[in-house]
Parts: structure tokens; C-alpha cells; sequence
């Protein structure tokens, strides 16, 4: 019978904090395949009930090696016979598990899986594009820039600026530079900006605002989050500049004490941005506030835990929230790939590859 | 605080306040500038990322302290007159070799739980451990393995260092500076935890009669409950000393 295929772990920075996720999937979920993905990028059928600490030295004993195909019919197999997978759920944050590459990858072996399709999930681990797609959709974002070469003009907005590696989903190689030729210096010096960085000026005096969306049974919006700017965060400081790192200083405020103005901004840009990204399954949407004025900053396509943590007015039970993702999946379209226009006319009439290249 | 590149981009730090800057702040091993964060509020003051932490590129090659010293000796020029010195730790280790190397171009210094000396004779590796390390070097013990058993003899601090850091690290538990305290021409205020079990107030003491017998000044204050980490867990403590030592 075919089950659902948890799929967790991966070739990327939070492949631990992917284990918890996985985990906790599983275990909500009953009856599936356990799917790690190793630091290596190999396969595995693991146990469902093993424990986090089974993972702490690697693959765990007794894992089963699975390979990959990505041909129609294909996906996950033990021995050359696939496993018998009606839905893969990604539970994989940051890396290739999160930014499209494994979304592709079961597109190709037509498997349906949870959460956004492979340009969403792409789209959404891109800083750069994430915001211009925003401000092309006309929601408010900040100014974003790419610094990639390290010699760059000077933006048309001033500093300090926020300087963040262009792809990637942690909050890791986050700095907060004081001028532009302290930005240069960060992209010329730091490895974390190789692929890139984009910047934008730090609004001081702002908070962050977190909440989740799902897209099914119907569209709706978590509680909103007002996180603690903690350990890598930012955290309030004084009356006029924020601290960057350091302590907690506050607690997280769940939910958030919210002008009426400000939830309703925050509702109806989530619905906009569910849209305009193409958003699926269940997405952490963060936002910026300050002064009642609310700008879209980034989205994280799989949240640790799913953001489960949020399901709260009203509460929603984890196993409901994972049991509605895989139904979504299971209800949907898997991808298909279109041959239209490739009737045979093109090559007939071609004559010689030599003549081509004439 | 918004960080700011110095010495060309070689090295950031965290900027305080409005006005140019008074205080140098040098973090422990393994943290960065804005552990003094809550310390520096209200300064002018500059918290370095040192080489190989937070923002700033580790060194090319396996320096110590007194490495981590001229490599910071550039940032001095910063300073419109010479600054107050706060140094935690590994920082406390540069701030006494940097103060040393440049005595007029330094000011009173603030040290909070540095291992200036050696309190215990340092083991010398087992016998076993030492055979293992031969027979990795001819081949019989794998790398590998040979990692794996370093990695279970190591601190914390050794297991988490990678690369030149470990190198940096290995070199920098092993240096005492009796050499550089006896040189010292500022004063220097000790400020410890009562409770600092990595660097215990015996050091201190130990530091400050050393400091003395060379002429030089230097004060002790033991903040009783607090432990090693002294600029997160007690940075009023450290702001009321910098308040003191600028007025004086």
C-alpha cells in the first residue's frame, strides 16, 4: 500500500534542526517511510521510531540504503524496486531540501510532495528575487540591493544596512554593517557572502513580525508572532539603534499585542504573498513593523517544526497540520512536463548538424 | 551595534555611541564583539571582532597573543587619545600584550577572568596517548582515528576550533605573561567572577601581587555569584569600572 514518505536530514546547514522536523513528522503521522538524507546527499529507510540522539554520529545502525532515480515511475528505491510512496513530505530546511533542487527531482520522478513546487521553493531561498517579486506584485518591501563583486557604487538608500547572504534560509553571515565601505569589506572578507550579498537599510526603531499561512483545507493565517531578537537576531537595545546578537533581552511575544491596523496589514499582505510567491503546505511569512507601518521582509517555504508552534487561536494539533499538508499533496496535480510542439517538424526539415555549424 | 570595518576591512568591530571612540573591548575565545554589548551601552567605544571570529577573517598563520596584538596595534591609530582597555579572557591575554608593546599608547585597562598564568603544572599527555600520536605520525593510526581520539581529549573550545583556530588555540593555552604584566605602565583593574571555575580568582590574585612587585597598579575586584562570563552575566559591573577608570 502506498504511505507517505518522509523525507529529512539533507546536504544543508539546519540538516539537524531537519531531523527534529522530520521526527516529529513521523511521529504525528503514523504509518510512513522514514527518509534521511544524509550529510553526504545519500539515502536512507530509517526506522520511525528513532530518536534524535540515533542521529548524532551519522546514519544510524541498521538504516536501509535506498537510491534515487529521478526518471517517471522511479524516486526512492531499495534494491532497485521503488518504494511504495503516495506523497513525499519534505521536512528539510535550508539547502537543497528547501530551495527547489529536491522539488525538481520528484517532479522528474512524478511524485507529488508537500509544500511549494520548485520555482516557488527557489524563489522563495532567494533574497534578491524574493523582494523584487514582491515589489513587482506591489506589496511594501524595503530597498534591496546585490553586492556581489565587492567594488559596487554606494546604494541610493543609506546606512546602516542589514547585509545578508543572498540565498539560504538561517539567519547565519547576518550582519549589520554601519556604512558602505564596512559592506564591501564584509562581502570581500566573509565566506558566507561568495554567492552573493544583498543589502538593505535597517530600520531602526522596527520589531519583527512572524506569522504562519497554510493553503489547505481552506487559506488561513496563524497567530502573529512577535519573535525575541535573540542570540543571532537582533534584539531591542536603546530608544534609537538595535543591538545586533548578544542576549536575549525580551521574551517572544505569541501573539503579538498588535494595533488593529497592523494585524489587518498583516492578513491581507499574507494573502497577497501566498499568491505572488506561490506558496503551499505550510509557510512562515516575517515581516517588518514599525510605527504601524508593515513591510514584507522574507518568507521560509518549510519552517522548523512547521511552525506548528503558531497553530494557536484557534488551536490546530500538529497531527491535524500534518495530516491536512499530506492530504493537499495528495489532492493536487503531480507536475507534468509538456512535448507540445515537438512533433518531429523541426528535425525533418533540419538537414546536416554540419550545415548548422556552417 | 552596526559594525564598522577598520584597518582596511581586515578587521570589524561594533561601534558604540555617537562620539569617537574611548574604549578598546577584546572578547574571549569563541564569541565576538557584542558580548560586550550590554557593557558598552552609553560609550564611545569600538568591541572588535578578533581574527577568526564573528565578522573578521581568521589570521593566516598560527599566531598568539602576542600576534593577535600587532595585528591590532593599526587600531590604535583610531584612537584620538589612548583608549581604556577591556579585555575578557582571550582578549585580557592581547589586551596585557598589546599594552605592553605600546605603553604610551595605551590607557587603564579593565581584565576580566584572563588566564595571565599558569595555576596548575600542565599534564604531560599518558603514555598511551603519546604512543597512539607515534604511530599516527608512521602510518599505523588512520587520521581519521587520530582525530576522533584528539576530538575526545579536547575542550569544548579545542573540539569546536577547526583549521589554523585550533592551531591558534593549542598555542595560546600554553603562554603564560609574567614578561608582559611586569612591563605594564597602566593601571590595571582585575574584575572576576567569585565563581569563575575556567580561570580561577587564584590567578588573579597570583596577577595583581606579580603586577605589583614590578611597580606596577593594580587593583582586584571579585564579583561575588558571578562566573567566568563576566561581560554577559555582569556588564553593570563592568560599566560601573569603565565609569570609574575614565573619571579618575
Amino acid at each position: 500500500m502506498a504511505i507517505p514518505a518522509v523525507i529529512f536530514g539533507g546536504p544543508s546547514d539546519e540538516h539537524d534542526i531537519s531531523i527534529l522536523t522530520g521526527l516529529q513528522v513521523i511521529r504525528a503521522l503514523g504509518e510512513v517511510h522514514g527518509v534521511y538524507w544524509s550529510k553526504t546527499g545519500d539515502w536512507f529507510e530509517v526506522d520511525p521510531g528513532l530518536e534524535a540522539t540515533d542521529f548524532v554520529d551519522g546514519v544510524p545502525r541498521r538504516s536501509r540504503e535506498l537510491s534515487f532515480v529521478a526518471a517517471s515511475g522511479q524516486g526512492l528505491l531499495h534494491k532497485k524496486r521503488p518504494l511504495d510512496i503516495d506523497v513525499a513530505v519534505i521536512a528539510c530546511h535550508g539547502g537543497p531540501g528547501e530551495d527547489g533542487t529536491l522539488q525538481g527531482l520528484l517532479d522528474l520522478a512524478g511524485l507529488r510532495y508537500t509544500g511549494p513546487g520548485q520555482a516557488s521553493s527557489a524563489l522563495g531561498m532567494d533574497k534578491l528575487a524574493f523582494g523584487a517579486a514582491m515589489a513587482a506584485a506591489g506589496l511594501p518591501t524595503l530597498p534591496r540591493a546585490i553586492v556581489s563583486s565587492g567594488e559596487e557604487p554606494a546604494p541610493d538608500f543609506g546606512g546602516p544596512f542589514i547585509v545578508k547572504p543572498r540565498f539560504g534560509g538561517s539567519s547565519i553571515g547576518i550582519e549589520l554593517a554601519e556604512d558602505w565601505p564596512t559592506v564591501l569589506a564584509l562581502k570581500r572578507g566573509s565566506s558566507y557572502f561568495d554567492q552573493g550579498a544583498v543589502i538593505e537599510p535597517f530600520l531602526i526603531g522596527s520589531r519583527d513580525l512572524q506569522v504562519a499561512v497554510r493553503t489547505y483545507p481552506k487559506w488561513e493565517l496563524s497567530a502573529i508572532e512577535a519573535p525575541a531578537r535573540a542570540a543571532e537576531g537582533i534584539y531591542s537595545y536603546d530608544q534609537k539603534y538595535l543591538a545586533w546578537g548578544g542576549e536575549v533581552s525580551a521574551g517572544r511575544e505569541l501573539p503579538a499585542t498588535l494595533d488593529p491596523g497592523v494585524e489587518e496589514q498583516v492578513e491581507r499582505l499574507s494573502a497577497r504573498v501566498t499568491d505572488a510567491a506561490g506558496l503551499r503546505g505550510i509557510a512562515r511569512i516575517d515581516y517588518l513593523e514599525r510605527e504601524g507601518e508593515v513591510v514584507v521582509n522574507e518568507v521560509n517555504t518549510i519552517p522548523g517544526s512547521m511552525a506548528a508552534y503558531l497553530w494557536i487561536d484557534p488551536p490546530i494539533s500538529r497531527e491535524q497540520l500534518f495530516r491536512d499538508m499530506v492530504d493537499e499533496a495528495r489532492s493536487g496535480p503531480v507536475r507534468r512536463f509538456s512535448v507540445a510542439g515537438s512533433d518531429g517538424t523541426a528535425l525533418r526539415s533540419a538537414g546536416t548538424i554540419a550545415s548548422k555549424l556552417g | 551595534m552596526p559594525l564598522r570595518a577598520l584597518s582596511d576591512g581586515a578587521l570589524f568591530a561594533e561601534s558604540y555611541g555617537e562620539g569617537p571612540p574611548r574604549v578598546l573591548a577584546l572578547h574571549g575565545w569563541g564569541r565576538r564583539g557584542n558580548d560586550f554589548a550590554r557593557s558598552l551601552a552609553g560609550f564611545d567605544a569600538l568591541a572588535v571582532d578578533l581574527p577568526g571570529f564573528g565578522a573578521t577573517p581568521a589570521p593566516s598563520e598560527p599566531i598568539g597573543a602576542r600576534g593577535y596584538a600587532d595585528l591590532l596595534t593599526p587600531v590604535l591609530d583610531i584612537f584620538d587619545a589612548p583608549p581604556v582597555l577591556l579585555g575578557h579572557s582571550f582578549g585580557g591575554r592581547i589586551a596585557v600584550c598589546l599594552a605592553a608593546a605600546n605603553p604610551s599608547r595605551v590607557g587603564p585597562m579593565v581584565v576580566t577572568g584572563t588566564p595571565l598564568l599558569r595555576t596548575a603544572p600542565s599534564k604531560k599527555p599518558s603514555v598511551g596517548y603519546r604512543l597512539i600520536r607515534s604511530l599516527n605520525r608512521v602510518g599505523i593510526v588512520s587520521d581519521g582515528r587520530m582525530e576522533e581520539i584528539r576530538r575526545a581529549r579536547g575542550s569544548p573550545d579545542y573540539r569546536a576550533a577547526a583549521g589554523v583556530m585550533r592551531d591558534i588555540l593549542v598555542k595560546v593555552v600554553n603562554e603564560t605573561y609574567e614578561d608582559e604584566m611586569g612591563r605594564l605602565e597602566t593601571r590595571v583593574m582585575l574584575l572576576w567572577g567569585g565563581e569563575d571555575h575556567e580561570v580561577p580568582v587564584e590567578v588573579a590574585e597570583k596577577s595583581l601581587r606579580l603586577i605589583r612587585r614590578s611597580g606596577g597598579s593594580a587593583e582586584l575586584e571579585v564579583l561575588p555569584g558571578v562566573g567566568h562570563l563576566v561581560p554577559t552575566q555582569a556588564p553593570d559591573a563592568i560599566a560601573r569600572v569603565l565609569e570609574e577608570v575614565m573619571a579618575r
